[in-house]
């Protein structure tokens, strides 16, 4: 199952951010190299805010974080159009109904075929999300190694200007368009057969 | 027009052909509008099947289209290059576009290689750019452009080729995909997570006793798991069931490495 965590049901979910801040710090920061700022444990920036919004796969056994990706909002400052805005050649796409993908983070415990699947539960939570959120698209900066693997998926993807290298690497920005059958299309390997969001419980407000 | 308006009208289009002849003209084009003289698209397989009718493509056995130089072509899948390219083993390694004078930052460059790299100057490909196509559950592949003898690499065209070299071989992809799907005689195999295990102790050097200890089970029963997932895959040997559950992604070669 995976939870969307927001800033209203952030602190039911101490355990499974904290974890989720730790190994966006053990992929992004050591394995992949990038630089990021972090405190030796946990990666943040300043994108993870009370805008943003978390699609998190949790470890039944132990509470712990196996998968996530972070969504901001393009109608707001996020990181393509306060960072990258350059790989985009006709101007950064922003609009309510597209979400900048961010932080696509599989916990490096993962083994190969548990790895697959929780990439594919992940996924198949980011277009049930869209579809749900009444969203058009989303958007992200991939790193250019990334790119066959994100298209294999078969859903359709365009890029928004060409590659550049960037502190050594070559990354890129890429549009994903989100229609009703974007999940019925994506190729076998990326399915998912059960749907996965879950609507998580959510403090009542209290009538002042 | 802008390089990226030309790599869209080559996404839109390939996105519609039906068959891999329609996506050879394409590529053919689009080489051209970059400056390249040759590609090869292929999976990083046996490639005997190949020819120039493109069948194998479309009846879903491989991704393999080209434009190289026909004697080449020849040579190269008699003499089973494929499995010697230095440039293909380099695309192994890594997942982002490099150029083919930069492989020993990915292998360690043999006599054999070298042998290899001179033949392939001496068919007339100069120089080139290899956009890596490797995709789990599935055939490494590659996508890669040329120049001829005394044509210079279109080193500032590079970014685009890394795009349309991506979105090409995912063109192929796609029809053999497709092809494959049609076929509905394809096996299904599935193994059970114990198989699994024990295939992953074997492509780590353990004996059947050593796996039985590590996993807590008889030396009989880890016997029983690997003929069971050799049966359920049609092979003989352990080792071939290790490649085939790797080909498939069942298992990475990180994990047998850890």
């Amino acid at each position: 199952m995976i939870s969307i965590i927001d800033r209203y049901n952030k602190t039911q979910h101490g355990r499974l951010i904290r974890t989720m801040h730790a190994e966006r710090k053990r992929v992004f920061v050591d394995l992949m190299r990038w630089n990021l700022g972090h405190d030796g444990d946990q990666e943040h920036d300043r994108f993870d805010d009370d805008n943003a919004q978390y699609l998190v796969l949790c470890n039944p056994e132990d509470g712990d974080h196996l998968a996530s990706l972070r969504l901001l909002r393009t109608d707001r400052p996020h990181l393509m159009s306060e960072i990258f805005p350059y790989l985009c050649e006709a101007g950064v796409p922003s609009a309510s109904s597209i979400r900048e993908i961010t932080r696509f983070c599989l916990s490096p415990r993962l083994r190969a075929a548990e790895r697959l699947r929780a990439r594919n539960t992940l996924v198949r939570g980011m277009v049930e999300f869209g579809l749900m959120s009444g969203l058009s698209a989303y958007t992200a900066v991939c790193e250019m190694g990334f790119l066959s693997q994100v298209l294999s998926a078969g859903w359709e993807v365009n890029p928004l200007g060409l590659p550049q290298i960037v502190e050594g690497q070559m990354i890129g920005a890429f549009r994903i368009t989100i229609t009703p059958d974007t999940l019925s299309k994506m190729v076998a390997s990326w399915q998912c057969s059960e749907p996965v969001l879950r609507l998580v419980e959510r403090e009542p407000a209290i009538a002042a | 027009m802008s390089q990226l308006a030309d790599v869209q009208r080559f996404i839109d289009a390939s996105r519609k052909v039906r068959c891999a002849k329609e996506l050879e003209f394409l590529i053919t084009d689009v080489c051209l509008e970059m400056a390249f003289d040759y590609f090869a698209l292929i999976h990083h397989v046996d490639l005997t099947p190949l020819n120039p009718s493109l069948n194998h493509v479309d009846d879903g056995s491989l991704v393999a289209i080209t434009n190289y130089p026909e004697a080449w072509v020849e040579a190269y899948v008699a003499r089973n290059i494929v499995a010697n390219d230095p440039v293909l083993l380099a695309s192994e390694r890594t997942n982002a576009g490099f150029i083919w004078e930069d492989v020993g930052q990915f292998i360690p460059v043999t006599q054999e290689h070298r042998l290899v790299t001179e033949d392939t100057r001496h068919a007339g490909l100069a120089a080139g750019y290899t956009v890596p196509a490797n995709v789990p559950g599935e055939a490494n592949g590659s996508c890669n452009f040329a120049v001829r003898t005394g044509h210079a690499l279109p080193t500032a065209n590079l970014p685009m080729a890394q795009v349309v070299g991506a979105f090409a071989f995912q063109a192929a992809r796609t029809l053999v995909l497709k092809a494959k799907e049609r076929d509905a005689n394809a096996p299904k195999v599935a193994l059970t997570q114990r198989q699994l295990e024990c295939i992953l102790f074997v492509a780590r050097g353990k004996t059947d006793w050593e796996i039985g200890k590590i996993l807590g089970i008889s030396e009989e029963t880890v016997k029983r798991h690997l003929a069971d997932a050799r049966e359920r895959y049609d092979v003989s040997k352990r080792m071939q069931v290790v490649m085939r559950a790797v080909y498939e992604g069942k298992i990475a070669l990180s994990d047998i490495l850890h």
